[in-house]
C-alpha cells in the first residue's frame, strides 16, 4: 500500500485529505509543519506528497528544495490557496508534479497523485 | 451932578440945576433898573456908587461897598489879579477889562467880566471912572468846556494808533501826530509847512494828487492803499483815509495812514505759499518749485539772496539744490561741502539741527575759501537753517544771505521759519511721490510679474478700479472703465452664477471676499482666477470698498490639474494593489475551508459508495463539512469584525467643529468643482462622543456625494448647504443640503447598500460605510428629497452616547 504523506498546516485540509485518500485506498501520515514531515522516519517510506505551498516557518518550496538537497527523491503533489499562482511554474520546473490550487476536485487530486505512484 | 453925566454920550442935556437933580435922579434910576452891575469911582480908584443890582447880587449895602468894601464880594483866590489890573488901569487911566470872580449874596461864585472906562474933564484930568460888571459864568463855562474838548481832541490825535496828518487848501502839512512821526521819519518841525506830496512814492504821485483833489473839491472822504516813502527812502503799503474838515473857514483835510506793509507782505507771502503748493501739488520738478520758493522769498526779505541745499542720500554731504541768484562760483563753492564742525553755516545748520547766524563773514569762524568767495561777491551776512522732514530728519538746509552784516529781526526769524517749512513741504513731497512712483512702479513689475491684479470695488456706487495687470488678464483695454457688467461678461457661463452669489452675499454681509471662477475670454479660452479681497470700512459699520487681488492661476490650475491626474492615477493604482491584496487574503482565508468542504464531500460520497458503504467515515467526513462550513462563516465575521475594528477612538467632540475641520479641508476641492459651500451651525450644541476621523470621514463622504450629485447641474447655482441643530430627543443632527439630481424615489434606502451606486466611477461603498459609521455611533443616516432640486442627507449622533460600541 502506497504511502501519502501530507503536510499542510491547517487542519481542516489534514484531516479531510486523510479521509478522502483512505476512502480511496491509500496509508496516509499527515504533518502540520514541513519541518515535523523531514524530523518524521516516513522520509523514507513516503510514496508521494501532498505538500502545501504556504505555511509557517518553512513553505512548501523550501521544503521541496531541501528534499532535493538531500536528494531525495519523493514525487511531489502541490496545493496552494488562490493567489499563489506565480508559485506554480517554478515548483513544477524543480519537479513537483502538479500544483494545484483550492478548491480541487477529487479527480484533479486522485490524478496527480496516481501519476506521481510508480506504476 | 452933571459932571456924572457923559457928555459925548448924547444923553439929553439938563438945562438947571433943577433939572439937574431930577435928571441925575433919573438916571440913577435907570441905572438901577438895569440888568447889569454897574458902578463908579473915584479917579484914585475908590469906588463911590454901586447900582442897586449889584447891591443885590452881593448881598452888601452901599455903606458896606463903598470905597474897598465891595472887594469883600470878589472871590479871594481872583483878588490879587483883580486888584492889581485895577491899578494898572489907574495908572494908565486907559480902559480896559478883566475877568474874575464875584460871590452872589448866598456865597456862590460866578464868572464877570470887570470893565472900567475912564473919564476926562475938558482939560483932560481924569475925572471919574466908570464901570460895568457883566455876568459871563455861562460864556466862562461854554469855553472851559470847548478847551477842554479841545485838549481831549489833541490827546487823541496824538495818540491815535495810525498817523495822522491835517493839511490845509495845498495840501501842505499843518500838524501831524506822534505816529506819523514814527511812520514816517520825520519830526514834528520837518514835517509842519511841508508838501504833503514830498512823502509820496513818485509813482503814485498822481494818483495821490488826485485824491486830494477828489477829497477837497468834492468834500467827499476818499479811501485807497497805496505806497508812502519815509524820510529814509524805505517804501511802507499803506491804507489811506483823507477825509475834508468842513467849516466855515478855509478847507483842510485830515489823512489817516494806517501802515499795512505787514499785511501786504503776508499777503504776498500767502499768495506765494498757494502758487508753491499748486506748483507741489501738480507735481511739477523739485528744482523749479525750489527756484521760485527762494524768489518768494528774495523777494519778501529786502536784499536777501537765497539758497536750498539738500543732504546727501549717505548724509554725510551738502548737495546743491537751488540758489538762483547767487554767483556761480558761490554755487559751486557750496556743492559738496561736508557735513561737518568748522564749516560753513549750512554745514552748521545740517549738523546742529538749529539756525545758524553769520551775522559778518569777516570775523565769523569760517573756513578761509568760504570767507575768500564771500568776501569776493560782497557777501557779508548769512543765515542758515535746517528743513526737517516730518520724521525729523535732516533733508537740507534754506540759507539767507546779504550784503550787509546783519542779524535777524523777529520778523526775518519769522521768515527763516517759514522758508524752512516751504522748503520741507516741497522737498518731502517731491521725495514721497518719487517714492510713491518708484513703488507703483515695483507694485506693477510685481503685479505683471506674479499674474496678479489688484482691484477695488465700491459696492454703494458701482465704482470699480483696476491696475493694469487687471486689464490684462480681462484682456480689456486699459481705456476702458471696468464696469461688473463688463466683469460677468467676462466671466465663465457656468460660474456667473457662483460668481453673483459670493459677490453679493460678501457686498450684504460686508465679509471677505475668497474664492476661485474662470474666464471666458473672447478667443474661447478659459482662464482661472482667484480672487481674494477685503472689505474697507470708515467706521465699523460703514463699508466703503473692496479692495483685492485677482491672481491668474491658470497655469498654476494646469500644473495642479497634471498632479491631480497623477495622484488620481497613483491612488487608483494603490486601491488595485490595496483590493488584490486583500482579496488574496480573503480567498485563501475562504478557500481553506472551501477547498476542506470538497474534499471531505468527495471522501463522504467515496465512503458511501461501493458494496459495504463505511458509515462511519461518511458521518466524519459530513461532520468535517459541517464544521469547515462554520469556519467559513467564521472567516467572513472576523473579516466584518476586522472593518468594524480599525481604529476606533472615541473622544468628546463638537459637531459644529467636525463639520467646520471638514469644511476646511475640503472648500478647495468643493470650489474646484465650482460649488459654493456654506454652513449654518447652531451654536451651543451639545457634544457627541465618537471617533473623530471616522464622523469626518463621514461628513466628508456626504459632501463628496453631494459635489458629485451636482456634477452635471449647469442650470442653477451649484451650492451645499451644512446645517447642524438638535435632533429629536437627545441627538445631534447634521444636514447635508445639495441641488443636485436629487434621490430616485425607488433607490432611496438601496443608496446605503454597499456596492450600490448610479455612478460611472467608484465602487459604491461611501454611503454604505457613511451608514456605517453613523450606526456605530449609535446613531442614524438617511435622505429625503428636497423642495427643490436636490436631495438632503441627514445623520445623527446621541449626544455624549457612551452606548456606542
Amino acid at each position: 500500500m502506497s504511502l501519502i504523506s501530507v503536510v499542510d498546516d491547517d487542519q481542516s485540509i489534514r484531516e479531510s485529505l486523510r479521509g478522502l485518500l483512505e476512502s480511496v485506498g491509500f496509508a496516509v501520515e499527515t504533518f502540520s509543519s514541513a519541518r515535523d514531515f523531514l524530523d518524521s522516519e516516513c522520509l523514507t517510506r513516503t510514496d508521494c506528497l501532498i505538500l502545501d505551498v504556504r505555511m509557517p516557518g518553512m513553505r512548501g518550496p523550501d521544503l521541496q528544495r531541501e528534499l532535493a538537497r538531500r536528494e531525495c527523491d519523493i514525487p511531489i503533489v502541490f496545493i496552494t490557496a488562490h493567489g499563489d499562482e506565480e508559485v506554480r511554474p517554478r515548483v513544477l520546473s524543480e519537479g513537483a508534479v502538479d500544483c494545484l490550487v483550492k478548491p480541487f476536485t477529487e479527480e484533479a487530486l486522485l490524478t496527480a497523485i496516481r501519476t506521481a505512484l510508480p506504476t | 451932578m452933571s459932571d456924572l453925566i457923559p457928555s459925548s454920550t448924547g444923553y439929553a442935556v439938563a438945562k438947571d440945576a433943577a433939572d439937574v437933580a431930577t435928571l441925575h435922579d433919573q438916571y440913577r434910576l435907570a441905572i438901577d433898573t438895569i440888568p447889569g452891575l454897574v458902578w463908579t469911582a473915584l479917579p484914585d480908584g475908590r469906588i463911590d456908587f454901586l447900582n442897586q443890582r449889584w447891591l443885590e447880587y452881593t448881598g452888601l449895602t452901599l455903606g458896606e461897598a463903598i470905597g474897598c468894601g465891595w472887594e469883600a464880594a470878589v472871590c479871594p483866590a481872583d483878588l490879587p489879579a483883580l486888584l492889581d489890573y485895577w491899578r494898572s488901569l489907574l495908572a494908565s487911566g486907559r480902559p480896559g477889562e478883566t475877568e474874575a470872580r464875584l460871590r452872589r449874596h448866598d456865597g456862590v461864585n460866578r464868572w464877570f467880566l470887570f470893565r472900567g472906562v475912564p473919564q476926562f474933564d475938558d482939560k483932560g484930568d481924569l475925572v471919574k471912572w466908570y464901570g460895568q460888571t457883566v455876568d459871563i459864568e455861562d460864556r466862562k463855562r461854554a469855553e472851559e468846556e470847548l478847551k477842554k474838548q479841545t485838549a481831549h481832541l489833541d490827546e487823541l490825535f496824538e495818540l491815535a494808533p495810525h498817523a495822522v496828518v491835517l493839511v490845509d487848501a495845498t495840501v501842505s502839512v499843518i500838524r501831524v501826530n506822534k505816529e506819523f512821526t514814527r511812520m514816517f521819519g520825520y519830526t514834528q518841525e520837518e514835517a509842519v509847512g511841508r508838501p504833503l506830496l514830498d512823502l509820496v512814492a513818485p509813482e503814485e504821485r498822481l494818483a495821490e494828487y488826485r485824491n486830494n483833489a477828489k477829497m477837497l473839491s468834492s468834500g467827499q472822504k476818499v479811501e485807497s492803499e497805496t505806497i508812502r516813502r519815509r524820510k529814509d527812502g524805505v517804501r511802507l503799503a499803506v491804507s489811506m483815509t483823507a477825509s475834508p474838515v468842513l467849516t466855515a473857514g478855509p478847507i483842510e483835510g485830515y489823512i489817516i495812514y494806517r501802515d499795512i506793509t505787514e499785511r501786504k507782505r503776508a499777503e504776498a507771502l500767502l499768495a506765494g505759499e498757494k502758487r508753491l503748493l499748486e506748483m507741489i501739488a501738480k507735481g511739477e520738478p523739485l528744482q523749479r518749485t525750489l527756484e521760485v520758493l527762494c524768489r518768494l522769498v528774495e523777494q519778501d526779505s529786502d536784499g536777501s539772496i537765497c539758497s536750498i541745499l539738500f543732504v546727501d542720500e549717505d548724509g554725510k554731504r551738502l548737495r546743491l539744490g537751488v540758489a538762483p541768484s547767487l554767483p556761480a562760483s558761490y554755487r559751486r563753492m557750496l556743492d559738496g561741502r561736508p557735513i561737518a564742525p568748522d564749516e560753513g553755516p549750512c554745514a552748521m545748520a545740517a549738523l546742529r539741527g538749529e539756525t545758524v547766524i553769520i551775522e559778518d563773514f569777516r570775523t565769523a569762524a569760517v573756513p578761509e575759501d568760504y570767507r575768500a568767495v564771500a568776501a569776493a561777491h560782497g557777501l557779508r551776512a548769512c543765515w542758515s537753517g535746517p528743513v526737517f522732514s516730518l520724521d525729523g530728519k535732516v533733508l537740507g538746509t534754506v540759507a539767507l544771505y546779504y550784503r550787509a552784516p546783519r542779524t535777524p529781526t523777529q520778523q526775518e526769524s519769522n521768515v527763516i521759519e517759514q522758508f524752512r517749512h516751504l522748503a520741507s513741504i516741497a522737498i518731502e513731497r517731491t521725495q514721497a511721490e518719487n517714492a510713491l512712483r518708484r513703488s507703483q512702479a515695483y507694485l506693477a513689475e510685481a503685479q505683471r510679474l506674479s499674474l496678479t491684479g489688484s482691484f477695488s470695488w465700491r459696492p454703494a456706487t458701482g465704482a470699480i478700479t483696476w491696475s493694469e495687470e487687471t486689464y490684462r488678464i480681462f484682456e480689456v483695454d486699459p481705456s476702458v472703465t471696468p464696469t461688473m457688467e463688463l466683469v460677468r461678461e467676462r466671466i465663465h457661463p457656468a460660474d456667473v452664477a457662483f460668481f453673483q452669489e459670493n459677490v453679493e452675499r460678501s457686498s450684504r454681509e460686508g465679509q471677505a471676499l475668497a474664492f476661485e471662477h474662470r474666464l471666458l475670454l473672447p478667443d474661447g479660452s478659459i482662464r482661472h482666477l482667484q480672487i481674494v479681497a477685503h472689505p474697507w470700512r470708515n467706521q465699523p459699520d460703514e463699508l466703503v470698498e473692496f479692495v483685492g487681488a485677482v491672481m491668474d492661476i491658470t497655469e498654476r490650475k494646469r500644473a495642479q490639474d497634471a498632479l491631480d491626474r497623477l495622484r488620481s492615477d497613483l491612488a487608483h493604482v494603490s486601491r488595485v494593489n490595496t483590493l488584490g491584496q486583500m482579496a488574496a487574503s480573503i480567498a485563501h482565508e475562504i478557500n481553506q475551508p472551501l477547498a476542506g468542504i470538497v474534499i471531505n464531500g468527495n471522501a463522504s460520497l467515496r465512503w458511501l459508495a461501493g458494496e459495504s458503504p463505511n458509515l462511519h467515515e461518511a458521518r466524519e467526513a459530513t461532520r468535517r463539512i459541517v464544521r469547515d462550513g462554520q469556519r467559513a462563516g467564521d472567516v467572513i465575521a472576523r473579516l466584518r469584525s476586522l472593518f468594524q475594528r480599525s481604529g476606533s477612538l472615541k473622544e468628546r467632540l463638537d459637531i459644529n467643529d467636525v463639520v467646520q475641520e471638514v469644511v476646511a479641508i475640503t472648500r478647495g476641492e468643493v470650489q474646484k468643482a465650482g460649488v459654493m459651500i456654506r454652513t449654518q451651525r447652531q451654536d451651543d450644541l451639545p457634544s457627541v462622543t465618537g471617533d473623530r476621523v471616522q464622523l469626518q470621514q463621514l461628513v466628508l463622504n456626504l459632501i463628496m456625494n453631494a459635489v458629485e450629485a451636482m456634477s452635471g447641474v449647469q442650470d442653477r447655482l451649484r451650492e451645499i448647504v451644512i446645517s447642524t441643530g438638535l435632533g429629536e430627543g437627545d441627538e445631534v443632527l447634521v444636514a447635508v443640503r445639495d441641488s443636485g439630481i436629487g434621490l430616485d424615489p425607488e433607490a432611496k434606502e438601496k443608496i446605503f447598500d454597499a456596492f450600490y451606486t448610479s455612478k460611472s466611477v467608484g465602487m459604491g461603498m461611501g454611503l454604505a460605510i457613511s451608514r456605517s459609521i453613523a450606526e456605530h455611533h449609535g446613531g442614524r443616516l438617511w435622505a429625503i428629497s428636497n423642495d427643490g432640486p436636490g436631495a438632503t442627507f441627514l445623520f445623527t449622533i446621541p449626544r455624549n452616547s457612551d452606548s456606542a460600541p
